[in-house]
């Protein structure tokens, strides 16, 4: 039996206990102890089991940073945003991390947006493993890419050096070596990919072993709406999975002049606008649908672009509209339109949504070129994905230390 | 040897960390193992660097919501640690697994309610420690805490019955025993109680409490007066937003104001001259308390315990309600003067008569004279004698 320590740092909401959760439940069932140390409880309170696993709160940068960068253009800035900006916050951090490993005296460390855990763990001769999706681990290079795409620039290398600079002083703090370049902040025994090549956000990765999703906790049977009228073109159905966002009025406005059968999940907070448009051919669901099976019976997806659903919609060969709130969506909008398969409308302009979403339902490019994608997957399985990372913690637990 | 784990769950600053390390370096001494849970790692390394003792993150409520107009204690912890029965029971079963990974032989908790309820039903004794404002009276219902301007009761029991339903649905998910009151969680630990009867805003309510007084600070460096002629004042505390108007009218004399103020704007530094310095590294609070005529303060309990010990009278600059209650107390005592309001004028003006109105003074050295057989010593001496008596009754 190994005992396996499971961090998340860097974050908010389920998804990051939930993609740990089957790889957890698969070590415990081969005789593992894992611990969980994360940022928040509550997903852990909501979604793991306390009879087989433990978890313990992780330290993390609490309060607001000063002098915080409001839109960050690199992962870099993103650190400094989380407490990579002082080195007596880094310190604080790290020896709390670092009394956690001693405590709990890990034989392998997991670890998914987690970069100060991560620094913890330098020199500890405990190997490592570092999941996510690309957006969670940066390409190794220095300086760290813009997070657009664009080309490296002096200001890039100079917010580097500092963040670095920090980051190194606290190592010393410790007495760890120091950084050679903030990337290496990444190293571990293991990297995977809890994506596709294709949805890489940094496209263009030199290596990277990709494993493509994990389970998703499945949500509620999908409830379609029926047609409205006989009419109605009942035969291309849109499932949209969305936030509130300001001009979401519009959008659904649209989608109810188009007149197809649409089933809205919009998560908290949306309670009046649903009572506003419901009826006709529409039907919201009060809970989160099962991805998989809404997908299957759906003909375009709209989302924010959040990875599980543009891969869910992608696995099903569904073509889809994209509104992206936030850098990472962006990313990977960038590259749902890139392999063809989707529009993205990050303006969220309401004739902006509007085209696109038109152009979808009406050029069948698009909705081939998901299907390809999903014809290049059709052989990943998600059910053999928690064996095979058992597997290979056990062999990282097994090799030389490193 | 015993291993003693002290937890620090809501609060913020030094103001938590540094009297438990002056509990904890005489255990070390001793040969105990001490181990620390922090609402707040950095504030601990910058406290406890050095010390050998570890330090864990705190399974704590980050967002708190607690709003302007508190009342009662029960309404503090729904708006902090007790805020949601989902999270509040994720968050028993982290200090579970904490404790249950450190297995403590005395868990010291320090404004920590929900360590201490998590501790229920485990087999090592509790300690409650802090000024009286964390460490509520066993009465049930608890009191209004501003009674000079009483909320409606009914609001006051609803909050209550509401706080001590959470509690309890969250120790039956995490499988504790339940509580029949919410006071039962203090009352069921020993107390230590480190401040003075005339600055615990729950005196009336407590029978039979001992107060051992105040707890000495970490020390430092000798008080960087600005040089000359002039009544010295410490100028000490949070950022407010008067602070820079009051530090200019300082700057100009005729006192010597030494300004100690954590997170001080680069920018406000202008204000140095021959009539005002700031300090920055931690001071040896005993010279300060000496040396000085009169403190300007964001009312630290502590701080104004040492300057009262002093005999120095005070203006407090109450900004949360437990600095208003001690304002209050103070003000009670006739030992200073309180300003709410932070108005510059208001703070300067009140300065000015505590300096030269000598029944400010007068009343400051009054409670210095009562607690003039007080021993410094005495807290950590009796808190030391405590922690190793149940330790060894286990």
């Amino acid at each position: 039996m190994a005992k396996i320590v499971m961090c998340w740092e860097l974050g908010g909401d389920l998804g990051h206990v939930a993609r740990m959760k089957p790889l957890a439940e698969a070590l415990a069932k081969r005789g593992h102890r894992v611990d969980f140390i994360l940022r928040e409880c509550l997903p852990a309170e909501r979604l793991l089991d306390p009879e087989r696993f433990r978890w313990f709160q992780a330290p993390y940068q609490t309060e607001a940073v000063p002098d915080q960068d409001a839109a960050p253009r690199s992962l870099t800035q993103v650190l400094h945003n989380v407490g990579f900006h002082a080195t007596r916050n880094l310190v604080g951090r790290l020896r709390a991390w670092r009394a956690l490993y001693a405590l709990l005296q890990p034989d392998l460390l997991v670890f998914d947006h987690s970069p100060t855990a991560m620094l913890a763990a330098r020199g500890l001769r405990i190997p490592r493993l570092v999941l996510g999706t690309g957006f969670g681990i940066p390409p190794a290079r220095t300086p760290l890419p813009r997070f657009d795409g664009g080309a490296d620039d002096a200001g890039l290398k100079t917010e580097e050096d500092r963040v670095t600079a920090n980051t190194n002083a606290a190592l010393g703090v410790l007495g760890t070596p120091p950084l050679s370049r903030l990337a290496d902040i990444y190293d571990a025994e293991a990297q995977v990919f809890f994506t596709f090549r294709e949805l890489d956000h940094y496209p263009g990765r030199d290596a990277g072993d990709y494993w493509g999703v994990t389970q998703q906790d499945a949500g509620v049977p999908p409830l379609w709406p029926e047609p409205a009228t006989p009419a109605a073109p009942a035969d291309r159905r849109v499932f949209a999975y969305l936030k509130p966002f300001e001009t979401l009025p519009s959008l659904l406005s649209t989608l109810r002049e188009a007149g197809h059968p649409t089933l809205i999940y919009m998560g908290k907070g949306t309670k009046d606008i649903a009572k506003q448009f419901a009826g006709g051919t529409f039907a919201f669901s009060e809970r989160p649908v099962d991805l998989g099976a809404a997908v299957a019976a759906a003909d375009v997806v709209i989302c924010h672009s959040g990875h599980g659903t543009v891969s869910a919609a992608l696995l099903g060969g569904k073509p889809l509209l994209l509104l992206p709130l936030n850098m990472e969506q962006r990313m990977l909008s960038a590259r749902v339109m890139q392999a063809g398969a989707g529009l993205a409308a990050p303006a969220l302009s309401p004739e902006g949504m509007r085209d696109k979403f038109l152009r979808l339902m009406a050029e069948p490019a698009f909705s081939s070129a998901a299907q390809r994608f999903a014809e290049r997957h059709a052989s990943h399985e998600v059910d053999t994905i928690p064996a095979r990372f058992a597997a290979l913690a056990e062999r990282l637990i097994a090799s030389e230390a490193p | 040897m015993a291993h003693v784990v002290m937890a620090w769950e809501l609060g913020a600053g030094y103001g938590h960390l540094a009297p438990l390390l002056s509990l904890a370096r005489p255990l070390q001494e001793a040969g105990h193992d001490v181990s620390f849970v922090v609402r707040d790692v950095v504030a601990a390394e910058a406290v406890l660097a050095g010390s050998g003792m570890p330090f864990y993150p705190a399974p704590a409520n980050f967002r708190p919501t607690g709003g302007a107009d508190l009342h009662s204690y029960p309404q503090i912890l729904l708006g902090t640690a007790f805020n949601r029965e989902d999270e509040l029971g994720a968050r028993v079963r982290a200090w579970r697994s904490l404790l249950q990974a450190l297995q403590p032989d005395v868990l010291v908790a320090d404004h920590a309610p929900t360590a201490l309820l998590a501790a229920r039903g485990t087999d090592f004794p509790c300690v409650v420690t802090g000024n009286g404002f964390v460490v509520p009276p066993d009465v049930s219902p608890l009191p209004e805490l501003r009674p000079w301007a009483p909320a409606d009761q009914r609001v006051l029991e609803q909050a209550e019955a509401e706080a001590l339903e959470r509690a309890n649905r969250a120790a039956q998910r995490a499988g504790s025993p339940t509580l029949t009151r919410l006071a039962d969680l203090y009352a069921e630990a020993a107390p230590a109680l480190f401040t003075f009867r005339e600055l615990d805003n729950y005196a009336g309510l407590r029978k039979d409490a001992a107060y051992w007084g105040t707890l000495p600070g970490p020390g430092g460096a000798a008080p960087p007066w600005p040089s000359g002629a002039g009544k010295r004042v410490f100028l000490y505390g949070h950022l407010f937003e008067s602070l820079p108007q009051v530090l200019k009218s300082l700057s100009k004399g005729p006192h010597r104001t030494l300004a100690q103020v954590p997170r001080l704007p680069p920018d406000l530094r202008r204000h140095a001259s021959a009539h005002l310095a700031f300090a920055d590294a931690l001071l040896d609070m005993a010279a300060v308390t000496r040396e000085c005529d009169a403190a300007v303060m964001t009312s630290g309990h502590s701080t104004t315990a040492a300057m009262l010990l002093a005999g120095k009278p005070l203006v407090l600059l109450p900004q949360y309600l437990e600095m208003l209650l001690i304002a209050r107390s103070v003000e009670a005592q006739g030992a200073g003067l309180s300003a709410p309001m932070l108005k510059p004028e208001g703070i300067l003006g009140k300065l000015e008569r505590v300096l030269g109105e000598p029944q400010f003074a007068e009343k400051a050295r009054a409670f210095a004279a009562a607690h003039a057989e007080w021993d410094p010593a005495i807290p950590v001496t009796n808190f030391g004698a405590l922690v190793t008596r149940l330790a060894a009754e286990r």
